[in-house]
């Protein structure tokens, strides 16, 4: 069966950049959906399960640490790996997603290898 | 506060220059660009002064630093970086780009705003690593906000002072074959202590280089079009403001989603030199100005259209709901040619060209228009042809029709035509879910149609004509059958060009003198997938 994507961003621009990005490095989602904010993408979850979410840090309404809190206490996301994508590259932040409950960390700029490279674990 | 010292000042300009060139290098590997910048200046200068080094329109991106530097300071690009660097995130046609570098007006900055901003979030998080790799006393950069406009107007919205000095370092930057455009980091010298005018002087280039003068491009770069900086912008040009929610700024209120939210309170009215202040939400600026088209009434491109409205002016959008054909070759008060003609369905564009035809006979023979129709085609023709396979996805042939800013892909294997594949024909197959206004109620189904292969849906037989045929034939052949395009073929059975409704109204215009055209009306898809 086929894996399924969420990008949640709230800039539809990186929206764009992140889908054909993903496209780039050669990883195959049958399903991708995008969300512009925390809440439209609970929203989503909740309807359905999806393998595998990458979230922005930095989104008003609800930041990408707070979905991932949220989203770790949905039964439809015990399985769903998620991967923060994010210009903020301290450490201690870093940390604290990985706690929080994220799977991964990629920091923009990004590039296709490098989604490669953090996603392919994860899908396997 | 840092102390600044000469060793102090160069040790921060040695970090903006790798971290500009950690920009170019990001960017290069993200969007396949060819992304090169060398520094040309650096040192003290007065804010008054920055005016003259940036005449035209600016993005300015607000960073709240902590640890090295320690306060706010400014990243910009000026009118060409704005446009070149939005125009490649977004994939917009390189006509449209060329064309918004020299003449772009605020109206064209707003529709890429989105863009704009990530732009800055990618400059911010390439300076951010190369910052805290190479620097132990570096905590933290966050941009806070992005200023779109003429900032030397609207000093405080840029967080600079009139009376104030910055220690300013200009770099050149070139994109891909674009023409070079600059960009520049200002530091308030209080970020750099009392004496960062001595510290300054020593970090400048050790080759003397001239001072980047506004108008002057360096003479060994072919640029296709003149310095960006070569001309004033009217009077009249406004300024926008986007207040991005940093980290530490309250959110917004929640809305459920955030399409479907109340639109944002209206401005007031505001005056013609007053920036327009808009508060960041979520899908604030949808997609960039190729989708406006499709923008659901209550998007900020409504927004943007009601500002316009305000400010006494049309806004292009406008013009897209009811498209009006430009009587006897000119064009409605308000509408730009360009808008005029981009926004022409094929039908619409053929019920001219027939009205053309049916007006030759009374057409005064000094008109220019009848000896036109004399014309040859292959005088006429465009000859930037563009090939796909027929096995080729539609998503791959949007994009080509994207890049090449052609309505028309014809489909083929070593050149020997087989379909020819349009616009109408790309939209008729692809779902209309996957319009950024349905967005979310897309589906899987709906992303599937991007891989159907072209040879499903492009037309065929391709009916041709040959290269000394005369446009009034062309235009006879095009009425008769129903086509829109033909290619150019000739005796040989080789493709030489082709010739579109466009380029036909085009010549119209031309001939009949009365309107002065320059760049080229967008024929991509409005979509961007």
């Amino acid at each position: 069966m086929g894996k399924s994507l969420l990008i949640v961003d709230n800039s539809a621009t990186m929206r764009k950049i992140i889908m054909r990005t993903v496209r780039m490095s050669g990883l195959d989602f049958d399903r991708t959906e995008e969300a512009g904010s925390g809440v439209e993408a609970l929203q989503k979850l909740q309807s359905g399960p999806v393998d595998v979410i990458l979230c922005d840090v930095n989104m008003p309404e609800m930041n990408g640490t707070e979905l991932v809190k949220k989203a770790r206490q949905l039964p439809s996301c015990s399985g769903t790996k998620i991967v923060m994508v994010s210009t903020e590259s301290a450490q201690d932040l870093i940390d604290q997603v990985m706690s929080d409950g994220a799977d991964g960390y990629i920091t923009k700029p990004f590039t296709p290898e490098k989604f490669q490279e953090k996603l392919t674990p994860l899908l396997n | 506060m840092a102390v600044a010292t000469a060793d102090h000042i160069s040790r921060v300009t040695e970090l903006c220059d790798e971290a500009f060139e950690a920009f170019c290098t990001d960017v290069s590997s993200m969007f396949g660009a060819d992304l090169q910048c060398r520094r040309e200046h650096a040192g003290i200068e007065a804010v008054t002064e920055l005016r003259r080094r940036f005449k035209k329109l600016a993005a300015v991106h607000l960073v709240q630093a902590t640890g090295l530097l320690d306060g706010t300071f400014q990243l910009l690009f000026d009118q060409g970086g704005l446009f070149v660097l939005s125009g490649v995130v977004v994939m917009l046609p390189e006509t449209r780009i060329l064309e918004q570098v020299k003449n772009g007006h605020i109206d064209d900055a707003e529709n890429l705003t989105d863009a704009a901003r990530e732009v800055g979030n990618l400059l911010v998080g390439s300076w951010d690593r190369v910052f805290r790799e190479d620097c132990r006393e570096h905590e933290h950069f966050v941009k806070t906000s992005t200023y779109i406009g003429k900032p030397w107007d609207h000093l405080d919205e840029v967080a600079l002072s009139a009376d104030g000095d910055v220690w300013l370092a200009v770099y050149e930057m070139t994109v891909d074959s674009y023409p070079s455009f600059h960009c520049a980091v200002l530091l308030p010298k209080a970020l750099l202590g009392n004496d960062a005018g001595a510290g300054a002087e020593t970090a400048k280039p050790e080759a003397a280089q001239p001072e980047p003068e506004p108008a002057a491009q360096p003479a060994a770069k072919a640029q296709p079009a003149p310095p960006v900086e070569a001309e004033e912008q009217p009077a009249d040009q406004h300024v926008a403001t986007e207040v991005e929610v940093s980290q530490e700024t309250p959110a917004q209120p929640p809305t459920a989603d955030p399409v479907e939210a109340a639109p944002p309170k209206p401005q007031e009215p505001q005056q013609e030199e007053e920036p327009v202040v808009t508060v960041d939400e979520p899908e604030m600026v949808e997609a960039p100005a190729i989708v406006s088209a499709e923008k659901p009434k209550d998007s900020v491109e409504s927004k943007v259209r009601e500002s316009a409205a305000v400010r006494g002016k049309t806004a292009p959008v406008e013009s897209l709901a009811a498209p009006v054909a430009p009587p006897a070759g000119r064009r409605p008060s308000g509408v730009s040619l360009e808008d005029a003609i981009g926004i022409l369905s094929d039908e619409r564009a053929a019920a001219l060209i027939d009205q053309v035809f049916e007006e030759q006979a009374v057409c005064p023979p000094e008109s220019g228009i009848r000896d036109l129709l004399d014309v040859a085609a292959r005088d006429i023709m465009t000859k930037d042809v563009v090939w796909c396979d027929p096995d080729d996805a539609v998503r791959d042939v949007i994009t080509a029709m994207q890049q090449h800013n052609t309505g028309y892909v014809l489909v083929g294997r070593d050149e020997v035509l087989e379909g020819l594949v349009s616009n109408s024909n790309i939209l008729g197959a692809l779902s209309p879910y996957l319009r950024p206004t349905f967005a979310k109620w897309r589906r899987p189904e709906d992303d599937a149609t991007l891989g159907i292969k072209i040879k499903w849906i492009m037309t065929r037989p391709v009916r041709t004509i040959k290269p000394d045929v005369s446009l009034a034939s062309a235009i006879e052949n095009m009425r008769r059958y129903g086509g829109r395009c033909l290619p150019v073929m000739d005796k040989q059975g080789k493709i030489q060009g082709l010739i579109t409704v466009f380029d036909i109204l085009l010549r119209v215009l031309e001939a009949d003198g009365s309107s002065s055209w320059q760049g080229s009306p967008p024929q991509g898809p409005p979509l961007m997938i």
